[in-house]
């Protein structure tokens, strides 16, 4: 199974970006093989649907699980509609961490998308 | 004649100076063009007569056609639409981020897989008030774009007989330029403090680029302060008239009034040099 994981850098020991659609890159995970691929988000800088756009590169990759810290409204209805869950880390995990906690079901499933206020909130701390 | 109010800073006085002038040199016709906000109307107090929804074509999935090829999805340049592919097979619609370009039924290669479907994204509204026409055009909270209904709006005053004032979207963006493209003149409403100056300056800047006669209003101008008419100047655009900032005027605006009667006449032998000056 692929788990896609929002990432602050391209390897494992990369901390988990807390955000899904500005990620700065991601890690897709393969938990048969314990190989990994990993990529810029090159939707980062986006005006608009950059949630949208993002969660698409998770369709397209297989992914049936997607791990980050925030999932806003778009991102969140495209993701469900493709049957990927999605998890939030724990504050300041690394990915072979999330991956860990996501595989002993350690992680709180997300059921409903993260408010824009707390969006907006993480966004100013993250500068 | 079309006269079009813009400003580039928002809140300098643009609907405030509008309302009078429209009023002023009445029998006219004044549109609200400031779609996002339009606010004219509180002032002008128009009996509506007439209401008109405005719509625009947004694509619709017929899931029985659609073979879900993403065609659509790829070529959508605001990714308002997302196909997911069988065996899920889902399509979803962002109306949000819709602009009603029409690229997704064009490139769609199954006939009547993807049809287009009209949208409500506003009203255009027609009055009068005494011997002056009114039109507004109110656009529907959370629309991307204001451009298209300022359009309809230009299509519905194309033919007015008399003359037009356009109160425009405040900013320098596609809206402006919608609504001040084809005036015969442009007035910029400045207030003299530096951040005013700096956005009249943004503005002319567009205006120049469009090639429109323009000149400039000061509101809230006050005693020996003359940053806009330095500004003025040094580009060499005619400041026409000055309206003296007055507790008493923001007061009556608080409430949705204005002196209409105070500025008559001086907002007439504005209209006067206008004239003169579109020739």
């Amino acid at each position: 199974m692929k788990i896609f994981i929002t990432a602050k850098g391209t390897d494992l020991n990369s901390k988990v970006d807390p955000r899904f659609g500005r990620a700065d890159y991601y890690v897709i995970y393969d938990t048969e093989t314990g190989e990994y691929t990993a990529g810029e988000n090159p939707h980062k800088k986006g005006q608009m649907a950059v949630g949208i756009s993002f969660a698409q590169i998770a369709i397209e990759n297989g992914a049936k699980v997607a791990i980050s810290g925030n999932f806003g409204p778009n991102a969140f209805e495209v993701l469900r509609a493709a049957g990927i869950s999605m998890f939030r880390a724990k504050p300041e995990q690394s990915i072979k961490e999330a991956v860990k906690s996501f595989m002993k079901g350690e992680l709180e499933e997300f059921k409903e998308s993260t408010p824009r206020e707390v969006a907006e909130k993480l966004e100013k701390e993250l500068k | 004649m079309k006269i079009a109010v813009a400003s580039g800073k928002g809140g300098t006085g643009k609907t405030t100076f509008s309302v009078l002038f429209a009023r002023a040199i009445a029998p006219a016709l004044y549109v609200d063009a400031d779609v996002e906000e339009p606010n004219g109307g509180i002032f002008l107090k128009p009996e509506i007569v007439h209401e008109q929804d405005f719509a625009e074509p947004v694509p619709k999935i017929i899931p029985e056609k659609c073979t879900y090829c993403g065609e659509c999805a790829r070529a959508c340049p605001y990714k308002a639409i997302v196909i997911i592919p069988p065996p899920a097979k889902k399509d979803l619609f962002f109306p949000e981020l819709c602009h009603s370009c029409g690229v997704c039924a064009f490139v769609c290669p199954e006939k009547g897989a993807l049809i287009e479907v009209p949208k409500k994204k506003g009203v255009v509204r027609v009055g009068k008030t005494q011997d002056l026409d009114f039109m507004e055009g109110i656009l529907n909270i959370g629309e991307p774009s204001a451009v298209p209904l300022i359009r309809e709006l230009k299509r519905k005053i194309k033919d007015y007989p008399g003359d037009v004032v356009i109160d425009a979207p405040p900013g320098t963006s596609c809206p402006v330029v919608e609504a001040t493209e084809d005036a015969d003149f442009v007035i910029l409403v400045a207030e003299p403090t530096p951040f005013g100056v700096h956005d009249l300056s943004l503005v002319v800047e567009m205006i120049e680029q469009l090639s429109l006669p323009h000149a400039i209003v000061v509101n809230k101008a006050q005693e020996g302060n003359f940053i806009v008419e330095e500004y003025a100047e040094k580009k060499g655009i005619e400041v026409l008239y000055r309206i003296p900032f007055s507790e008493e005027l923001a007061r009556m605006y608080s409430k949705g009034n204005l002196p209409f009667d105070d500025f008559r006449e001086g907002l007439k032998s504005l209209y006067e040099r206008i004239k003169e000056r579109v020739g």
